[in-house]
Parts: structure tokens; C-alpha cells; sequence
């Protein structure tokens, strides 16, 4: 079993990585906003996916993830979505889960 | 992540599936990701589908220069080489699309046909007239309250001028659908590297040169995109190109993948049988 802890870190520091070209406003922590904060894009979440999955071992349905987190009904102002976003703590708790699940279906 | 050096240049790329190859070629400004989540799972299902970041876009290395299609088509049979891909189907997004074609009038031999999805070609920009296009003051509107202000004068104007306002608009596709566009990508190509310059370059793609392109084309279009004209034109004048128009956007590959999908299956399964070529130029007469 992997703890949250430990994912944590991970995910942390693949993000870091992954978004080392650009200045960051304020660190990346567990409470960081994705999109808001970190200003994730498309192309970085396909980064991060491809790392997790170098790391863990397996791919995990990160669309699933995705569809549960910004597919709500919409909010739209001034052409805008509101209230779409996720923290990094929600991702982190999302792929612990997914771990253990697995490890927890093989066991038994 | 993956990289593969070609040219000279670290590209971004990523492989699924297995079987015939398929390169997708992604737009200025866009990324290997505008395909993945949209038409390659469906493609991978039947072919080996390569996807990559285009020089200066993604995770590839952004040199300085060399963002003309001619470029840009180097890079793509480079990346072929490198991959160890001897012939591929190539399908272009808007200026992917012109990478392709170009990659095709320079090396049919490595190219088993084309898809040309929205896609506008530097020698034939007098071809698609903004002041005759409808949607132009529609477009206008719905670019006003973003303060994105389009010329008075259609036929001064270019739709690349549109590239740099991009940030003032909300993201189209993608994991940032509606909301702000984020621009660290776009600024960094706009200010280090010659890119919105050289993509106007016609180069050796000549009107002249685009007619001898042999190979099989699919010509796909949205019915109100100010591109239609292009498609049109290169139905009429190659040897091998089919226009299929329909309803949707110029972002209807990743907005509705399905939409480009089912007619590349077909497209790519005309070609095996080799039943392409447009009837109105299998006879030799044009109605």
C-alpha cells in the first residue's frame, strides 16, 4: 500500500519538473489550485499522466478523474466557466486510491 | 515523456496502436495533446498512430527558427526516419495540414495519402477572400467583447493577425475549455522564436507545385470556415483530392472527434483498395 504522503511527493515533484520553464507564482503545494494557481495545460496534464504512469507502473483513468472534476453543470459568466478547477490534493487522493484499489483487487 | 531527435531537434512525440502508420500533425500554437484524447483512441484501434509537438510547440525543443512549412516538413520526415517510419498516412490540423502537403510534394514516396482538416495554404491566400467569407461579421462580434478589435478593411486582413490575440479569448478545447487561455507557450513562440513570420512563407509549396501533389487527399471543411475556398480549390486542381464539407468548427477535430475519425477509417481503407480518386477527374471530363 502507497500512502497519500508519499504520492504526495511524487506528484509534486513531477509537476515541478514538468512546469520548470515557467515562473510559478508561490510554491506548488497540496492545497495548489491546478488550473488556477498552477495554470496547468493540456499538454502538461498529458506530462504529468505519462510520469505517473512511468512511476506507478500502469496508467491510470485520469479522464475519469477529469470528467468527475469539470464536467458539472457550467457556470458561465462573461464567457467564462466559473468554479472549474481541482487541487492538487484532489489528484494526489485520486491516484492513491487508484494504487490501492489495485493492490487491494490483486490481494484478494 | 519521450523525445526522439530529428534535424537536429528534440521532439515530444508519443506512439499507440498497431499496424499501417499514421502521423497526426497538430496546428500553430497547438500540441500533440489536441489529438490524443480525441481521434487516437480511435484510430489506434486499427493503425500504429504517432502523434508529436511540432519545433517550437509542446515539450519540443523551440529554436530560434525555421517555422516554414518547407521547415517544418524537414522536421516531419526527420521524426519518419527517426521512428523508423518508411511510409505513413499524414493528417494535418489547419497549418499541420500544410506540413503535410508540403512533406508530400517533397517526398511522395514516403506518404500514402493526405488529410487535410481546415486547412489554409500561404500560396493560396488571394484564393480565400475574407471580404467574400460570411461569418466575417460574425466573427467580428463575437471578438468584440474580448476586446479583440478586427480590422474595418477584411481585405488588408489576415486571419494569422488573430494568432497573438489568442490570450484575450477563452480556451476552445481541452483541459482549459472555457476558461482563460493560459499563453506562456504562445508568448514564448511570439517573442524568441520567427514562427508567425516564416508560416507565411510559400516557399517551393507553390499553386503550381500543389497541383502535382499525386497522392491521395482527403479535404475536409466546415461549411462556414473562411477556408472553405481551399478545400474547393484543391478538390478542382489535384489529381487525387475528395472535399468532404461539413457542420461544426475549425477546432472540429478535438471538439468533435467522431467527425474526423469516421471519415479517416474510410478514407485510409479507400486508399488499401485503391479507390480514391474523385469520380470528376477519373474520367478526365469536368461536368
Amino acid at each position: 500500500v502507497i500512502t497519500y504522503e508519499a504520492v504526495l511527493a511524487d506528484v509534486i515533484r513531477m509537476l515541478e519538473t514538468i512546469m520548470s520553464d515557467w515562473d510559478i507564482e508561490g510554491e506548488i503545494r497540496e492545497t495548489s489550485l491546478v488550473l488556477g494557481d498552477i495554470g496547468l495545460e493540456s499538454i502538461e496534464a498529458v506530462a504529468l499522466a505519462t510520469e505517473i504512469a512511468e512511476r506507478y507502473g500502469r496508467e491510470l483513468p485520469f479522464a475519469e478523474f477529469l470528467s468527475a472534476r469539470l464536467e458539472q453543470p457550467e457556470q458561465e459568466e462573461a464567457g467564462y466557466l466559473q468554479g472549474k478547477d481541482f487541487t492538487v490534493g484532489e489528484l494526489v487522493d485520486f491516484v492513491t486510491r487508484e494504487l490501492n484499489g489495485q493492490v487491494r483487487g490483486m490481494a484478494g | 515523456m519521450r523525445k526522439v531527435t530529428a534535424n537536429g531537434i528534440n521532439f515530444h512525440y508519443q506512439q499507440h496502436g498497431v499496424g499501417t502508420d499514421v502521423i497526426l500533425v497538430h496546428g500553430v500554437t497547438s500540441n500533440l495533446s489536441y489529438w490524443l484524447l480525441t481521434v487516437v483512441p480511435d484510430l489506434a484501434e486499427r493503425l500504429r498512430v504517432t502523434v508529436y509537438d511540432l519545433r517550437g510547440h509542446g515539450f519540443s525543443d523551440v529554436p530560434p527558427s525555421g517555422y516554414t512549412t518547407g521547415d517544418l516538413a524537414e522536421d516531419l520526415r526527420g521524426l519518419m526516419d527517426s521512428l523508423g517510419i518508411e511510409q505513413a498516412h499524414l493528417v494535418g490540423h489547419s497549418f499541420g495540414g500544410a506540413i503535410a502537403l508540403h512533406c508530400a510534394a517533397r517526398y511522395p514516396e514516403r506518404v500514402l495519402s493526405l488529410v487535410l482538416a481546415e486547412t489554409a495554404l500561404p500560396a493560396l491566400r488571394e484564393r480565400m477572400p475574407i471580404a467574400r467569407w460570411p461569418g466575417w461579421d460574425k466573427l467580428r462580434e463575437r471578438m468584440s467583447p474580448y476586446g479583440v478589435k478586427l480590422s474595418d478593411d477584411p481585405d488588408s486582413w489576415d486571419l494569422n493577425e488573430l494568432l497573438p490575440e489568442l490570450p484575450k479569448l477563452p480556451t476552445v478545447v481541452g483541459l482549459r475549455r472555457g476558461l482563460p487561455h493560459q499563453d506562456r507557450r504562445l508568448q514564448r513562440l511570439a517573442t524568441s522564436t520567427t514562427c508567425f513570420v516564416d508560416l507565411r512563407a510559400v516557399g517551393d509549396l507553390t499553386e503550381e507545385r500543389i497541383r502535382t501533389v499525386a497522392r491521395p487527399t482527403l479535404a475536409i471543411y466546415d461549411d462556414g470556415s473562411p477556408f472553405l475556398p481551399i478545400g474547393q480549390y484543391l478538390e478542382d486542381t489535384m489529381p487525387e483530392c475528395r472535399l468532404l464539407v461539413q457542420e461544426g468548427t475549425h477546432y472540429f477535430p478535438a471538439v468533435a472527434p467522431q467527425e474526423l475519425a469516421r471519415p479517416l477509417l474510410a478514407h485510409f481503407a479507400a486508399v488499401e483498395r485503391g479507390s480514391t480518386v474523385a469520380p470528376h477527374h477519373a474520367g478526365g471530363q469536368d461536368p
